[in-house]
């Protein structure tokens, strides 16, 4: 565990990994394996995913003939680029636990993941009974078949810092929602002389899924694309109102264009600015008094619709098996022993993300969300988030959304009206027939 | 030997120094700079964590040697190949020299992006691309001859006056015999400044020991401190980004730096006391 | 240079090519080739089908408003660049190039960013630089003015990489212009003093002309290095603020690995390729015409 890393966890974990390192043996093969036994590989994200996986992977090991290994793939954008790589070198191992939606309609089109479908005839059943049935149809690829097990979601949501607000004689216990509402708190705020947001502007195409993205999903309540994924869907009032609202932030300042950080060094987790846009995985980053002094709320909705529930960005991650695996029925196992009840309940609780899964609130009871009260809003959201468009553009797509972003909002170079229409006529072109 | 004012000089070497320690300085001390007061001059005190938080994560020792391995794998095969090339390039005429040199140019201005999907294609369908000692062959041969150091053998050769070759051959020398005895000897700093520009692309690569290793116990020491430092979601090292990411990275240039220090008195000597008179 | 070559020993000369030669067929000249074929392709990196396209990739590159952007932002990279490196390189080279005490420390110092790792130095100098909380910035506050927008602004940004590269590669530059100062004849520095110039005319009289060649070198290499910029603004910029830092290896990276388009990548690379040979053969036969 890398998050609560108290002193003696520390020793231990370095005393085993020094033991490991130095030894003769190395190659990962876990522990007690007979020698030439297949070892099945699980890619990971770095840091504490990897090592929550990890500790999964021990467990399995203990109870099973076939021993799996995990391995770190570098955290953030990194490790998408080199999944395609490494499919098209046929270098992929069995499994791959943290695929993202924006690449999932390649991989499912490039015959680089098992179809999941036709391998396990269970596989739609478990899905079903672990998500529901909608989340089995929303990932059903353009064949109709499954190619990917959605596993985690983290609702994008606005954390506040209450005792900021207070200071700018804002209620802390009720944060904005509507555009108008966010505006005048963060003019407040600013009038305190207190820096009202702090959100990246880096171009890279996955920042806007933490910024303008979930506040268009939440006007428009539908994807940047038309149902077929053929043609643009957001050249529309919602897609203009939403980076208008953004265009406003930055024009009065209240978000500097400025490159600020993302988790640990981010203004909001060291109390320096009011309001954050992040997932439930911000909260272990928190630290000190922030992790006292938050809230969170709803990302900012037009004030026309003010009312009923506000949906945002889901950003869902998936489990897939590659089809390079050497021991398919193991890695089908072996991913629904990863997503068990239990061990979903103990990534919440570990992770601070949400798993999949329908019966979640109940498997980890009520005394945890007391616990964990910021948690709450996070998981009563996922009943209505939206993920990206399951296009084999849509990094493309966002990429164009997100230079329309950075002209219209955050240098107010050309008007959000007339930066849409150009990033829908490049769009249009791009996943046209 | 231009003289120039002492004090012309120190002052441009110091001003100079000064921009150049200074993130180094940085990085060192933000490294051991407590959580929280990271991006301070001076540290109200020490605080070791990220080090120890580091050495616990990755299995060092290994990440070193495979670092070791890969680099002098890489500089042996530049040195070896890229002095016999840039001395048929400099001192002997065969015909399509002149193609010859043109087409090492031309590797160089190759993007690496270019040639890495083929490579990795290339090296996954040979077996090279698992963890194993076949590792260390995908690490080092797609950059095993340096053009760079292949351009500087031959200016180096080039510049060695006609008249020893031309007593060599009288005296009925080969042309093995030649370059062995006579332009190696010679070109000493061109070994050096060689193996200083080749050593630097294996110990630093990133991208292409990320792509072709995933394997914590194979992997070079500079993939290792990357993914450590990329940890975008991450609360590596307790909640302190920059702490963790310039403990790697001073973990990164320690090795080369003491390197470059006990190898710079033969390094100096051979540039400065050393160097061929034109 | 001394007179007629002579050519009693070339049979066999190229032997000594032949390690090169196989190192080049197999990593170099084959993937090569693979990357062509691609790029006559609509070769998506993972897609099943992948239609023959001809000269298609290519013709739509020379159409594409963000290459040519990538492109000028290269020059005004190498406008910074260039300059930058050769004023720098060569006042520490002439002020390195003597005994004096300290002369070692000096030399590592100047030497220690080469020999650091690219990401580690991207990715502290991203701190540095930042607008709100880098160091820099805050410096300037201290001295009363106000921060600069180092990496967040359109006009600023692809200069700051330019000066971060400078900074990164100066050492080793330093030391092919120390290596270039060793090959000035000490007897025309001496007549130059005999005749009484002072040191700023032997300067220009006598060591700048002498470095000419390493002039060229270090030139020619910066100017690949330039076309090349790759790590900074991945790690800095993301190529942004609106492109501003979008460098061609960039955006054949971010074609090729995230938009999986490996076709259009790979004709990126190409052309890419092919105008720094351009460059840099214009740029000899520039050096060369003012040095012979």
């Amino acid at each position: 565990m890398w998050i609560n890393r108290k002193s003696v966890a520390a020793v231990a974990v370095a005393g085993s990994l020094t033991i490991a390192g130095c030894s003769a043996e190395r190659g990962g093969a876990p522990a007690g394996q007979p020698a030439g036994a297949q070892t099945l590989t699980i890619w990971a994200p770095a840091g504490t995913e990897g090592d929550f996986v990890r500790k999964v992977v021990e467990k399995w090991n203990a109870g099973h003939e076939t021993k799996f290994v995990a391995q770190d793939l570098p955290a953030a954008t990194a490790s998408e680029d080199g999944i395609a790589a490494a499919v098209a070198a046929k270098s992929t191992p069995e499994l791959f636990i943290g695929a993202s939606t924006a690449q999932s309609p390649s991989l499912a089109e490039s015959g680089g993941v098992l179809n999941l479908s036709k391998e396990f005839p269970d596989a739609e059943s478990f899905v079903t009974q672990r998500s529901g049935q909608a989340i089995l149809d929303n990932y059903r690829a353009a064949d109709g078949s499954l190619y990917v097990v959605p596993w985690r979601t983290n609702p994008v949501m606005v954390f506040h810092n209450k005792a900021l607000l207070k200071k700018a004689g804002l209620d802390a216990e009720k944060p904005p929602a509507t555009y108008s509402e966010y505006l005048a708190a963060f003019k407040a705020l600013k009038v305190a002389g207190i820096a009202p947001i702090a959100q990246s502007i880096d171009q890279t195409w996955w920042h806007r899924n933490f910024d303008w993205y979930p506040t268009y999903l939440a006007a428009a309540k539908h994807g940047l694309l038309s149902e077929k994924v053929d043609a643009s869907a957001f050249n529309e009032q919602a897609g203009v109102e939403s980076m208008t609202f953004w265009r406003e932030v930055f024009a009065k300042g209240y978000n500097a264009r400025s490159s600020a950080g993302l988790d640990d060094t981010n203004p909001f987790n060291q109390g320096k600015s009011a309001f954050y846009f992040s997932g439930p995985w911000n909260i272990p980053s928190m630290t000190g008094p922030v992790a006292k002094q938050a809230g969170v709320g709803t990302v900012p909705v037009p004030d026309a619709k003010a009312t009923g529930p506000v949906t945002t960005y889901g950003d869902i991650k998936h489990v897939v098996i590659f089809a390079t695996a050497k021991n398919k029925s193991a890695s089908w196992e072996f991913v629904k022993f990863y997503l068990n009840a239990e061990n979903d309940a103990a990534f919440l609780s570990e992770m601070k993300q949400i798993p999949l899964r329908t019966t979640l609130a109940d498997d980890v009871g009520e005394a945890f969300f007391k616990d964990n009260p910021l948690l709450v809003p996070f998981v009563e959201q996922t009943g209505s988030v939206l993920d990206l468009d399951l296009s084999t553009k849509t990094i493309d797509v966002l990429t164009t959304l997100s230079t329309a972003y950075q002209s219209a909002a955050i240098y107010g170079r050309q008007p959000v009206a007339e930066a849409l229409k150009q990033a829908a006529d490049q769009v249009d072109q791009l996943v046209g027939k | 030997m231009t003289r120039i004012p002492r004090i012309v000089r120190y002052t441009i070497l110091t001003l100079g120094g000064l921009i150049f320690l200074f993130p180094f300085y940085f990085m060192i001390i933000t490294s051991v700079s407590p959580p929280g007061s990271t991006g301070s001059l001076v540290p109200p005190s020490l605080d070791f964590s990220t080090w120890t938080f580091i050495f616990a994560e990755l299995p060092i020792s290994w990440n070193l040697l495979n670092s070791v391995v890969y680099t002098l794998g890489v500089v042996a095969i530049t040195l070896a190949i890229g002095s016999i090339t840039g001395y048929a390039l400099a001192r002997l005429s065969f015909r399509g020299r002149d193609t010859l040199f043109a087409v090492i140019l031309f590797t160089l201005a190759l993007p690496f992006q270019l040639l890495m999907v083929p490579l990795f294609i290339m090296v996954s369908d040979w077996g090279w691309a698992r963890p194993g000692p076949e590792t260390y062959l995908a690490l080092i041969f797609p950059m095993a001859v340096n053009a760079t150091a292949i351009i500087i053998f031959r200016q180096f050769f080039r510049g060695l006056p006609q008249e020893l070759f031309d007593a060599a051959y009288l005296d009925g020398a080969g042309n093995l015999r030649i370059l062995w005895k006579i332009a190696i000897p010679l070109t000493r700093p061109a070994f050096l400044i060689a193996t200083l520009i080749t050593f630097i692309g294996p110990w630093n690569d990133f991208l292409w020991g990320l792509l072709v290793v995933r394997d914590t116990y194979w992997q070079p020491l500079s993939v290792a401190v990357g993914i450590l430092g990329s940890g975008a979601h991450a609360t590596a090292g307790g909640g302190n980004y920059w702490g963790t990411v310039t403990a790697a990275s001073t973990l990164l240039a320690v090795p080369v730096i003491v390197l470059f220090v006990a190898f710079q008195r033969y390094f100096v000597r051979g540039v400065i006391e050393d160097g061929i008179k034109g | 240079m001394g007179g007629k070559r002579h050519k009693p020993h070339n049979r066999g000369s190229w032997l000594y090519t032949l390690p090169y030669a196989i190192f080049f067929l197999t990593f170099v000249a084959y993937p090569l080739g693979f990357a062509i074929y691609m790029s006559l392709h609509e070769w998506g990196l993972i897609s099943a089908e992948r239609p023959w396209v001809g000269p298609g990739n290519f013709l739509t590159l020379f159409r594409d408003p963000l290459f040519l952007t990538s492109l000028a932002n290269t020059l005004l990279y190498l406008a910074v660049n260039l300059p930058l490196t050769l004023v720098c390189g060569i006042a520490l080279a002439v002020a390195l190039n003597a005994s004096f005490p300290g002369r070692a420390f000096f030399r590592t110092v100047y030497f220690l960013p080469y020999v650091t790792s690219t990401v580690v130095v991207a990715l502290l100098w991203k701190w540095m630089l930042s607008t709100d909380d880098g160091i820099l910035n805050g410096f300037l506050r201290t001295l009363g003015f106000d921060g600069l927008p180092w990496l967040t602004s359109t006009w600023l940004a692809m200069p700051s990489i330019a000066v971060v590269v400078a900074w990164k590669s100066l050492g080793f530059y330093v030391l092919l212009f120390l290596g270039g100062l060793q090959t000035i004849p000490r007897s025309l520095e001496e007549a130059a003093v005999t005749d009484g110039a002072t040191w700023w005319q032997r300067f220009l009289h006598v060591t700048l002309p002498g470095l000419r060649p390493a002039i060229a070198l270090v030139i020619a290499l910066s100017t690949i290095t330039g076309f090349q910029v790759f790590a900074e603004p991945y790690l800095m910029t993301g190529g942004g603020p609106l492109n501003s830092t979008m460098t061609p290896v960039l955006y054949l990276y971010q074609k090729g690995f995230q938009s999986l388009d490996f076709g259009y990548a790979a004709a990126i690379g190409i052309v890419v390729a092919l105008v720094v040979v351009a460059v840099v053969l214009l740029q000899r036969r520039f050096l060369e015409e003012r040095t012979t």
